[in-house]
């Protein structure tokens, strides 16, 4: 089974172009949708999740037409939304038995069951009979992933899922999900490069609407293995260094900046050789303002993206 | 600062359509409040002015109620606006001082909503100068009844319900409570009202009335018409007290939030949600591995159905467990509990199951409404509120699913509701020793009869909700499409057909159940049923499930859903609606006539404008009557031929004759076949025949007839309740033609008169004119013979006026043939039901009560009641004319009891279920019983003519009669209570009078005149010449005039004999209580005592006594007097109240203005005053006694 999506496209109502002819083909296995803030990852996950209508473009779920039998893909769909909330007066256990039910778990000591492992997987059992409304950001982003693996869903959609998590929890949930991603599909929403980068065998690089890059991260990095420099700079010296390379990232280290640039050769003697990873990959594909998704070829440009740590704060708005 | 925060709210409100929306209707409000007849309601039938400064009080003052819809919009959500739209923190970093925050934004919000309700003030001063009203019923122009209506009523609501509202909003930080806090205003104002039917809860209900309407009410319920016309509510006594002490509390509400109110943000996740995270954090490691198993989703209906019932309950609980719920419920389980016991105590019933019922129905049905609406909106919001949206959207879900459960919720929750209530109206049943709980009643009045209409408002407010923008607008776009609909009737749209949910009105009745009221009922509600039907699957097509819900996405995803299944079902409904829809039309409309009220009254003026040229035309007389009568109860069906002896007593021949007949009866005339038809008016029931041979003067002429009565199918409004299963009534108008124009048929009511350009109209002929004189029950006859023949079902008694002569069965009917053996008016009652009967007697008079079998609460005390009665009226008055008097009860479609020959049919509602127990209370059986039985001396004895004060021959002394029986049944002093209501009842009269208050002598058949200060005014004159005089007098009378031919007696004959008996020096009474309208103004202003040194004690009294002579409309002016009035010395209150014994007792003649009075009396004194009996019409008794200090 894969997931197809043709040439999708969606404009709002407001004028916001979110989506611009994106195809991918999404096999099984865990899939990574990287894109910053706003670059229509979620329209296209709420697209998938059968939320909303594209405007023009198709998609298909192995013979399942998305956009026209939604309820055949809600049959097989597990959806955690990036910002959700629950019944507030309603314990943990009682939601999801219901929306156990409601997924078709008709037999109620199966439902009895699958509840109880999942609030285990999920490290809920303890907590299961308060109110969801009295839970922390974090608890009820593990509730919320346990009902997204309600009904052993084929299409596992998951937006920005490890937002608010610690990282504890998250890479338990990363391994929870890989696990489970071995025989279906999995779509991981995310701007954390190293949420694709852990778990990951596909991914694409979305921004603006449009797939940028698309492909296994391995081969990615592997692309630009040898072409990735870093140096130790003062802070005065940034625009100097701006104007001359291809700056791919900055970081702030004891007082003292260290840039990472792009280029096929070393730039001069000072510049050490960098392992690139799939940052750097990111950071690359995002710089280029415009061009046509490319597998290998990599594009140089003047854009550059900072951030202070490996993970950047704040969460997407593209509600 | 304050400035500053006031200048922006107040920015903030004048931007928003919201406050322009309120501005405008409440000029239309106001408008209509004083310009259109709708709005006037009932009170456009009184004489007082359209703009009287007491309506544009009393208007203002309900407008300002109103006026708690804006404040909940606006002050209410004043400070909550800027934390739902997060920017609180923005504010509180800013320097601005507590005060000046609150204090700003409460100002501003009130004042917008003052400004937006005065407009309803303005409009009324525009609205009373519209030449298009009736001039005749407007005062000029004066700014003072506003601006005291809006600095006594309006701003002072305003602010009150405006503190609290904030005050809830704005500490509990939940919008909802304040509206909670709403109901609880407006279910303590309901409260009040209910005190007010009370005379001794009347104070209690004007203090605890948040909104002072009912201190208007108190300080303004004896108002006259010019009263009404020119005056304000002085500010005193318990209007102020209420004005101010509610404006203490309102302000009490603002300083409390004050202090409470903190500048700072409060971190809203809460200790558990805390704890429960950290439980969390610390995983139980047994679970970690344990693999999540494989389950098999199932996709069949049976899924559907456990999704569908899974929904539902998780919705229950999400009503049943929110908090505002269960406040509105406990409200309105408050107010059902005080009202259905002030219900039981008001009427003295017994709690029956049927009165428990009406009191749910009536007390839930605001609650019921607001919940439905409410909850309609929170449930189809409640995914996208919790943020649940998108999880619950992707579910494998069928469409019509959530809504099928939300729907299911709504009725459930309206079952819980009135589940709850039944179970408060049982304990009441059961704490006052009522044990028959008629469980069947429960359940049918409930939730078979009435349920239906719920879920109906249920549907519609869900699928609206599904298509508007946001739940408040839901809300109100149902709100509004209700409030739409209550007007419908105005605009010629009143058949049910057009009002959504609606069903004809239905009466329960213990003896008829409920009837023939079930058929129509089902047919609305399944037609109704049809159209929610159609309107939710409209709804599932377009129900959001989207993230993105542009419209244009909703069309195409709704085209989408457009299954042939859901296609199939929007066909059947819509054909279905409109099948129902046909149906019912050919029954309400084909099958019957449709007759709203305007047809109604058209079709009377056309009556009048046709055929009142013949009024007074010659015409024979009916002599005697023989009537067959064939009831069919199960088809509600009466077939009737009449035998009807006619004679010519005119003293000129008779040509024409003209027949006047109720037109929805099918009404045939065989023996008349062979004369010429001149015209047939089947429109209103007008015949002319030309008699081939004329009548001539003392010759007779036979005419037999048939009259069909047949209820087929059913009807849209005011069903015939006379025909029924069980339980049939009526009288010879319904079912006797009648000769010659029939005078009775006019429009009575001025206003709608001129309406229809008709004349002004007499309400009666003049006391003296000698052509009404010559009739009295009917224009067509005098004195007949009457004798029925009547067939019912096996199971019932049929009975009529007269003697049963012979009672057999035939084909399975019982047949009854009753024969009156003396001549009687034209006057009795056809009734037939499945009766039980008690029988006793008195002499040689036969008593028989014919009650409902679960009625025999008071047949022995009615019985008592018509022995005692027999009597005093025999030994007093002149000898029982019959040998038989008959009580039989009927359904309460009617809520009256009427006396013809021999025999009373009585209201179910007529005290047959009063609780007459306790002996604190009024035995209103006896009373009512001994009325009606004087009734045969007092309109079948002595007959009245049809002219002013003919109720006072008949009524009046009917009251008087029965107050002598009670007088010798219960005390002296029982009689001072039951006076007290009599003049509270006739001063609460006075007020609503639609032309002009008459004295007693010419009154014009007014209920609080020939009643209530019939009673007065009698007994007064039986306390100062005595009880012998008076009955001397009456049988004087009744020698005079009992049984007599046309003319017949009108009240100055009865009043000249009450005269003659009234000894020299109290003359001035007759003139006092009969002939003019007089009131006394007296109150003792100081008491004192002082012991005289031998064992008594010496009482000083500083008088006031004035006497008033009202003219029609209440002007008072007043004479001096030097009258007879009483004065009383009173001991202390011993524990056996009723029994009030005076230490002095004496009339004295008084002056007008102040007098000193001393009296000497030998046990120490308690109380003492003036008039302390009330025996004069006083409109301030309360001030006539009072403790005698030291």
């Amino acid at each position: 089974m894969q997931l197809s999506i043709e040439n999708v496209s969606k404009t709002y109502s407001n004028g916001v172009r979110a989506l611009d002819g994106v195809t991918l083909t999404i096999p099984t296995g865990m899939f990574g949708l990287l894109g910053p803030n706003g670059s229509g990852k979620t329209t296209l996950m709420r697209t998938i999740a059968t939320l909303q209508d594209p405007d023009e473009g198709e998609a298909y779920l192995g013979e399942i037409n998305v956009l026209k039998e939604k309820d055949a893909v809600r049959r097989v769909l597990g959806y955690l939304p990036q910002d959700f909330g629950v019944y507030p007066n309603v314990t943990a256990q009682t939601l999801l038995s219901h929306l156990a039910a409601l997924k078709g778990i008709t037999n109620a000591g199966e439902r009895k069951d699958v509840v109880e492992a999942l609030l285990r997987r999920v490290n809920l059992w303890d907590v299961r009979t308060q109110k969801l409304g009295s839970f922390s950001g974090g608890t009820k982003q593990r509730f919320g992933i346990a009902q997204a693996l309600l009904g052993n869903p084929q299409l596992i959609i998951v937006d920005e899922p490890t937002a608010g998590l610690d990282p504890e929890e998250r890479s338990r949930f990363l391994n929870l999900l890989s696990e489970i991603g071995e025989n279906v599909i999995v779509i991981l929403s995310t701007h954390i490069v190293d949420d694709v980068a852990e778990v990951c065998s596909r991914m694409a690089i979305i921004k603006e609407g449009r797939v940028l890059r698309g492909g296994e991260p391995q081969r990615a990095i592997d692309a630009i293995r040898g072409k990735t420099w870093k140096k130790v700079i003062d802070k005065n010296e940034l625009p100097q260094y701006e104007a001359e390379h291809h700056v791919i990232s900055t970081r702030l280290r004891a007082g003292r900046t260290l840039v990472h640039v792009f280029a096929d050769e070393r730039p001069d003697p000072s510049f050490d050789e960098a392992a690139p990873d799939l940052k750097d990959v990111y950071f690359i594909t995002l710089s280029r303002s415009n061009g046509a998704p490319d597998e290998d070829s990599v594009f140089p440009a003047n854009a550059h993206v900072t951030t202070t740590d490996g993970s950047s704060g704040g969460k997407g708005n593209g509600r | 600062m304050f400035r500053d925060v006031l200048r922006f709210e107040l920015h903030y409100l004048f931007r928003r359509p919201a406050v322009y929306v309120g501005l405008v209707l409440f000029f239309l409000f106001g408008f209509m409040a004083i310009a259109s007849d709708t709005f006037q309601s009932g009170r456009f039938l009184t004489a007082t002015a359209r703009n009287s400064p007491y309506d544009i009080v009393r208007l203002l003052a309900s407008i300002s109620v109103a006026g708690l819809v804006l404040i909940a919009g606006f002050v209410a959500t004043a400070v909550n606006r800027d934390r739902e739209l997060g920017v609180h923190e923005l504010f509180f970093a800013t320097p601005v001082s507590k005060s000046a925050y609150l204090g700003g934004r409460f100002a501003g919000s009130l004042i917008a909503t003052f400004l937006a309700v005065s407009a309803a003030a303005a409009a009324m001063a525009l609205a009373s100068a519209m030449p298009f009203l009736d001039q005749e019923r407007l005062v000029a122009f004066d700014a003072v009844p506003y601006v005291y209506a809006l600095g006594v009523f309006v701003l002072p609501n305003l602010l009150l319900a405006g503190a609290i509202l904030f005050s809830v909003a704005t500490l509990t930080r939940r919008v909802l409570f304040a509206y909670v806090a709403l109901v609880a205003m407006i279910a303590l104002w309901i409260i009040a009202r209910r005190f007010m039917g009370d005379i001794d809860s009347r104070w209690l209900g004007s203090i605890i009335d948040p909104f002072g309407i009912m201190s208007f009410r108190y300080a303004t319920r004896y108002w006259t018409v010019a009263e009404r016309n020119t005056a304000l509510v002085p500010l005193s006594g318990s209007f102020i007290l209420n004005r101010v002490l509610w404006t203490s509390v309102g302000v009490g509400f603002l300083v409390f939030t004050w202090t409470r109110f903190r500048m700072t943000v409060v971190e809203t996740v809460s200790r558990l949600g805390r704890r429960g995270g950290a439980a969390g954090d610390d995983p139980g490691e047994a679970g970690r591995a344990q693999p999540v198993p494989m389950t098999t989703p199932i996709f069949t209906a049976r899924t559907w159905f456990l999704q569908w019932a899974k929904q539902t309950r998780i919705e229950i609980g999400g009503v049943l467990t929110s908090v505002p719920f269960m406040v509105m419920l406990l409200l309105a389980n408050v107010m059902l509990v005080t009202g259905a016991l002030s219900e039981v105590a008001g009427t003295r019933s017994y709690p029956l199951t049927r009165i428990m019922v009406s009191e749910i129905t009536g007390t839930f049905e605001l609650f019921l409404v607001l919940v439905l609406l409410i909850y309609a909106g929170q449930l189809v919001w409640r995914e996208r509120a919790a943020g649940m949206h998108e999880i619950h959207s992707v579910l494998p879900v069928p469409d019509w699913v959530p809504v099928a459960a939300k729907l299911s919720a709504l009725a459930a929750v309206s079952v819980v509701m009135l589940a709850v209530a039944a179970l408060a109206t049982i304990a009441i049943q059961l704490a006052g020793g009522h044990v028959d709980l008629e469980p069947g009643v429960y359940l049918r009045g409930l939730f078979v009869v009435g349920n239906a209409h719920w879920l109906l408002i249920a549907a519609l407010a869900i699928a609206v909700q599904a298509f508007t923008p946001k739940k408040i607008v839901g809300f109100f776009v149902v709100l509004a499409v209700l409030e739409t609909l209550e007007w419908f009737p105005e605009i010629g749209l009143g058949h049910h057909l057009n009002l959504y949910s609606s069903t004809p009105e239905v009466v329960y009745s213990d003896m008829n159940g409920f009837g023939h009221f079930v058929r129509p009922i089902a047919w609305f509600s399944v037609y109704w049923g049809f159209l929610a039907a159609a309107l939710l699957v409209v709804a599932t097509l377009f129900w959001v499930r989207t993230t993105d819900p542009a419209p244009r996405g909703r069309w195409r995803e709704a085209r989408r859903r457009l299954t042939r299944a859901r296609m199939a079902a929007l066909a059947v409904a819509l054909v279905g609606f409109v099948a129902t829809g046909a149906w019912i039309f050919y029954n309400t409309n084909v099958l019957n006539p449709y007759l709203p009220e305007k047809e109604i009254s058209r079709l009377q003026a056309a009556t009048e404008e046709r055929y009142k040229q013949y009024e007074g035309l010659p015409q024979p007389h009916v002599t005697d009557i023989a009537l067959y009568v064939d009831i069919y109860p199960e088809e509600r069906r009466v077939e009737v031929r009449g035998d009807l002896r006619l004679v010519n007593k005119t003293d000129a021949p008779i040509e024409e004759l003209h027949v006047h007949t109720e037109p929805v009866l099918e009404w045939d005339f065989p023996s008349l076949a062979g004369e010429t038809v001149v015209l047939d008016d089947t429109e209103v029931g007008f015949r002319i025949y030309r008699l081939a041979e004329p009548l001539l003067p003392g010759e007779a002429l036979n005419v037999a007839y048939t009259m069909s009565d047949v209820n087929d199918g059913f009807v849209n409004h005011d069903s015939n309740t006379k025909v029924v299963e069980n339980g049939t009534f009526f009288s010879n108008f319904h079912c006797v033609p009648h000769f010659g124009y029939a005078v009775d048929t006019e429009i009575e009511d001025p206003t709608v008169r001129r309406r229809h350009g008709l004349p002004p109209r007499d309400r009666m002929a003049a006391v003296d004119d000698p052509v009404a004189r010559m009739s009295a029950f009917d224009v067509d006859s005098d004195w007949i013979t009457y004798e029925a023949t009547i067939s019912t079902s096996e199971d019932q008694i049929a009975v009529t006026a007269g003697y049963l002569e012979r009672e057999w069965s035939e084909d399975g009917r019982r047949h009854f043939r009753y024969r009156m053996d003396r001549p009687i008016q034209k006057f009795f009652p056809i009734v037939s039901g499945r009766y039980e009967v008690a029988r006793d007697s008195w002499n040689d008079v036969a008593i028989e009560i014919f009650h409902h079998p679960r009625h025999a609460y008071n047949v022995g005390r009615m019985i008592e009641s018509v022995q005692k009665s027999l009597d005093y009226f025999t030994a007093n008055f002149s000898p029982y004319q019959h040998r038989q008097v008959r009580i039989l009860e009927f359904p309460r479609y009617r809520t009256f009891a009427q006396s013809f020959p021999t025999t009373i049919p009585y209201s179910e509602d007529a005290h047959f279920v009063g609780d007459v127990r306790d002996p604190e209370n009024l035995d209103m059986v006896f009373y009512i019983t001994a009325h009606e039985v004087a009734h045969q001396w007092w309109a079948h004895q002595v007959v009245a003519a049809r002219v002013q004060g003919s109720t006072f021959i008949e009524e009046s002394l009917a009251q008087y009669s029965a107050l002598m029986v009670m007088e010798k049944e219960f005390g002296r002093d029982y009689m001072k209570r039951f006076l007290e209501h009599e003049l509270d009842r006739y001063l609460l009269g006075r007020g609503g009078e639609r032309h002009e208050e008459m004295p007693l002598v010419l009154v014009e058949d007014q209920g609080y005149i020939h009643y209530r200060k019939g009673s007065l005014a009698m007994y007064a004159l039986r306390d100062y010449i005595g009880e012998e005089a008076v009955n001397a007098a009456l049988r004087a009378y009744i020698d005079e005039v009992a049984f007599q031919e046309p003319p017949y007696t009108n009240s100055l004959e009865l009043l000249s004999h009450l005269r003659e008996a009234t000894p020299e020096r109290y003359r001035y009474l007759i003139e006092d209580l009969f002939e003019t309208i007089t009131l006394y103004d007296n109150r003792v202003e100081e008491a004192t005592v002082e012991e005289t040194g031998d064992g008594r004690y010496r009482v000083r009294l500083a008088i006031d006594s004035r006497k008033l002579r009202a003219d029609g409309k209440g002007v008072e002016t007043e004479i001096p007097h030097a009258d007879w009035i009483e004065v009383g010395v009173y001991g202390e209150e011993t524990d056996d109240a009723v029994d009030e014994r005076p230490l002095y007792l004496e009339k004295h003649r008084l002056a007008s203005g102040n007098s000193e009075i001393e009296i000497v009396v030998d046990e120490k004194p308690a109380r003492a005053g003036i008039d302390p009996r009330h025996l004069l019409i006083d409109r301030e008794p309360g001030d006539n006694v009072k403790p005698v200090s030291g």
